[in-house]
């Protein structure tokens, strides 16, 4: 084997190996937008690894436990009722009315758990609020 | 009145572009000097026209002049008089005039520097026809001088969270490394057009290459920093679209700097240096995009819509033309000298650019993949963390391992005599510590393997150094203390760059440890009670409240200890401004070169019970630090004078490459 032929072996190896990471990481970061509606259809779904909708809060279902802390609250889209549960504490513009987005997955009882809550601002610059842990 | 001057200085500046375009063209058919001095008399105009439309924009910002409608979106009356100049980056017209200004302040230097001959109108007329995009965009798009239909009495006021130190920095850094790859981009497609196939484009621009290459890393740093200190979730970075799109230019821009070394040196991969300047420079173009277009959702995409496709035309525009102008000298390029050896210096850049492209890949295919399956299957999926975690954390290790043995490995063939000299302790130093590691309990692969590593790197540069210490003390008699000093002086280029790696290490060091052994914990505390998290106990002594000129601050006092020990007072709080519906939380963090500990107040009731969550963030000082290093290894290296040259360890060959740089200058 020349050089020539070993350094393109080489560089093989490296573009396979990113493009295997690549396609491994798309395995479990990935996930659906969908509507409410669509994410009640699917929401058995096994292909799916995470789910991010949108909706309105429905400011008369909230339960909020600081002290676990755990909001419960339901996120509608005037039609349909998802029951979300987030464990963390209250976001900064969490009652300001406006639009949120979640992202997680359904529980066995057909709660939706979220890893992720989003209040969309209409700020020119948007907050972000996460879940903790991701330093 | 100033905002017609503004406005008509941008008009003028518009027409003064297309003049110095078309005479530049003209001499460049002609070679009549006289329209290369009127085309570069034309550039001094515009830096003038535009500079005055700066200050213009400044002046009505300064004053609060809210006919003006960037003005009143982006102030109010209360804002002091420093966050209402800084105010010209904050919304997206104010922040193009700003990239437009540094773009012609560049391209006037590059006129006035005029460092070769026949390539600085070429380079100038691509230089102009970026400003004239910028330009034309103000004129027609988004002026920034646009007047309110209905005159305000108050403005909008800046958003909280743009008031804060690190929003100076960040941005203005950002757009300095972004504009700065327009020069050697704008040099390398002129190198192109007149044929010449050496090095000089590179050479002539390394200065702008590693400036903006500085400018970028403290951009995305500062970035990262105000994130962290601003943003109240705890972390610094977020794979967020538009922080990816500054990632993105930025690792490019490090493989070529990288990879230039090996055409300097061994006249190899000329292809490869234009494709990545190329790609570095049309990744700024669609950094921008991805920030003006709104098309994705982000942390901070300004709002318009309509200024996407346009910027979208031109960062498509810029990429055709370069690439399919290289692809019509690509002779040119050609017949170059081959690798000899695949366990070589020269390899090991290679592989290091690979991994480097490997990642930018990755990274713009997260980004991008949802736009992509949305057009194509009509799916909207969003791309999270754990994809750029997955992808990024392998590859990086691989890259840190290449910094670590690049420096060391010698040129074109490596013997197993200089591999042992050189690898040995460093490889078995690492293999003590992570043996050290796992005993005490480090398990986790990635954490492991990224510390090991990280040592490796470090310990094997120490080493270099060492040796070279040796070496030069043998030879002239020195003391260790002045042949260490004397080394590095004479070769700054190369121990800059060891600093600069070595700056990289502690932030690696830093994103390890806070990745690794962070801890979280929520917190509901009546006044009196105290929290315990790691080491730490936060006694909760009181919520108040106070005034701060408009704003209402609320805030938590508490004495914090350390292992018994009394380490003072935190205060997270949470500021009510009266322009804005939210409060607004600012986070305390009490930080060491151990962890930082770091408070949010999250919410309390009438009765005085406050929740926290509380972070202890490991070895996050370290991520800062190392970005001054950097800093430092960037100007050492840089500091024009003797020792700044492409030189290598051996004193022979320094002289013959100087030499060789002498007589392409001539």
């Amino acid at each position: 084997m020349n050089n020539r032929t070993r350094l393109i072996l080489a560089v093989l190896i490296i573009m396979g190996a990113v493009g295997f990471l690549i396609f491994f990481g798309m395995q479990q970061g990935v996930g659906q937008i969908l509507t409410i509606e669509e994410a009640l259809q699917k929401k058995y779904d096994i292909n799916i690894s995470f789910i991010q909708m949108e909706g309105q809060i429905n400011y008369d279902t909230v339960i909020y436990e600081p002290n676990k802390p755990l909001i419960t609250f339901d996120i509608t889209d005037e039609k349909n009722n998802i029951t979300v549960i987030f464990k963390d504490v209250k976001p900064d513009n969490f009652d300001s009315g406006y639009p949120i987005i979640v992202e997680g997955r359904f529980l066995e009882d057909d709660r939706f758990l979220a890893d992720k809550l989003l209040v969309k601002c209409p700020s020119k610059y948007e907050e972000v609020t996460e879940a903790g842990g991701e330093t | 009145m100033i905002a017609d001057i503004g406005y008509l200085a941008i008009l003028l500046s518009l027409l003064l572009s297309i003049y110095a375009i078309i005479t530049s063209a003209i001499y460049l058919k002609t070679r009549n000097i006289k329209f290369f001095k009127s085309s570069n008399g034309a550039v001094y105009g515009m830096l003038l026209l535009t500079s005055l439309a700066v200050v213009s924009l400044l002046w009505l910002l300064f004053k609060g002049d809210f006919t003006v409608k960037y003005v009143y979106e982006y102030t109010s009356s209360d804002l002091s008089w420093f966050y209402r100049l800084t105010a010209l980056w904050a919304g997206n017209d104010g922040s193009l005039l700003l990239w437009l200004w540094l773009l012609i302040i560049y391209t006037a230097l590059v006129v006035k520097q005029n460092k070769i001959k026949d390539a600085t109108p070429i380079a100038t007329i691509i230089l102009l026809i970026n400003s004239f995009f910028f330009l034309f965009v103000m004129a027609f798009l988004t002026n920034p001088f646009e007047k309110l239909i209905m005159a305000q009495i108050e403005g909008r006021g800046l958003n909280p969270m743009l008031q804060s130190p690190g929003m100076i920095i960040h941005p203005l850094a950002t757009y300095l490394g972004y504009v700065g790859f327009a020069v050697p981009f704008a040099f390398s497609m002129a190198a192109l057009f007149l044929n010449q196939s050496d090095d000089r484009w590179i050479k002539v621009t390394r200065g702008w290459t590693v400036i903006a290459w500085l400018f970028l890393t403290i951009g995305n740093l500062y970035g990262a920093l105000w994130a962290y200190e601003e943003l109240g979730w705890g972390g610094y970075w977020a794979w967020d679209p538009v922080e990816n799109a500054s990632f993105m230019p930025w690792l490019t821009g490090s493989a070529f700097l990288h990879s230039v070394m090996i055409q300097e040196r061994k006249n190899m991969l000329k292809i490869w240096n234009i494709v990545l300047i190329i790609i570095t420079y049309v990744l700024t173009l669609f950094g921008t995009y991805l920030v003006r277009s709104g098309i994705l959702q982000s942390v901070h995409a300004f709002g318009s819509s309509a200024l996407g496709k346009y910027f979208l035309a031109f960062t498509l525009f810029v990429l055709v033309t370069s690439f399919v102008l290289m692809l019509f000298k690509i002779k040119l390029l050609k017949g170059e000298r081959e690798f000899e050896s695949l366990i070589s210096k020269e390899s090991s850049f290679l592989f290091n650019n690979l991994i480097l492209l490997g990642m930018t890949f990755a990274t713009f295919w997260g980004t991008v993949f949802p736009l992509i399956s949305e057009a194509v299957t009509g799916n909207k999926i969003t791309v999270s963390i754990p994809f750029f975690n997955t992808v990024n954390a392998p590859l990086g290790i691989i890259l840190i391992l290449l910094m670590g043995i690049c420096p060391l490995i010698a040129w074109r063939k490596a013997n197993i005599k200089n591999i042992i000299e050189n690898f040995t302790v460093p490889g078995v130093l690492s293999i003590i510590l992570g043996l050290i590691l796992y005993f005490y309990g480090v398990r986790k692969l990635y954490i492991l393997l990224g510390f090991v590593v990280t040592f490796f790197a470090f310990t094997a540069t120490v080493w270099d150094v060492m040796k070279g210490i040796r070496t030069r003390k043998r030879i002239t008699g020195e003391s260790y203390g002045l042949s260490f000093i004397r080394l590095l002086l004479r070769n700054r280029r190369r121990y800059g760059g060891y600093i600069i790696h070595l700056g990289i290490l502690m932030m690696v060091f830093g994103i390890i440890g806070s990745q690794g052994f962070g801890i979280v914990k929520q917190a509901t505390a009546k006044v009196g009670d105290s929290v315990v998290i790691g080491s730490y106990q936060i006694n909760y002594l009181d919520l108040k409240q106070t005034k701060d000129g408009k704003n209402v601050v609320v805030y938590a006092e508490l004495q914090i200890k350390k292992d018994d020990r009394n380490i003072g007072k935190m205060t997270p709080h949470k500021v009510f401004y009266p322009t804005q519906k939210q409060p607004s939380t600012e986070v305390a963090i009490n930080s060491t070169w151990i962890e930082d500990l770091y408070i949010i107040l999250a919410g309390w009731e009438l009765d005085g019970n406050a929740t926290f969550k509380i972070l202890i963030n490991p070895l996050v000082k370290w991520i800062w630090t190392g970005g001054y290093y950097i800093v430092v290894g960037t100007l050492f290296a840089l500091w024009p004078g003797r020792g700044s040259r492409v030189g290598g360890k051996y004193v022979k060959y320094q002289v013959n490459s100087f030499e060789g740089v002498e007589k392409n200058e001539a």
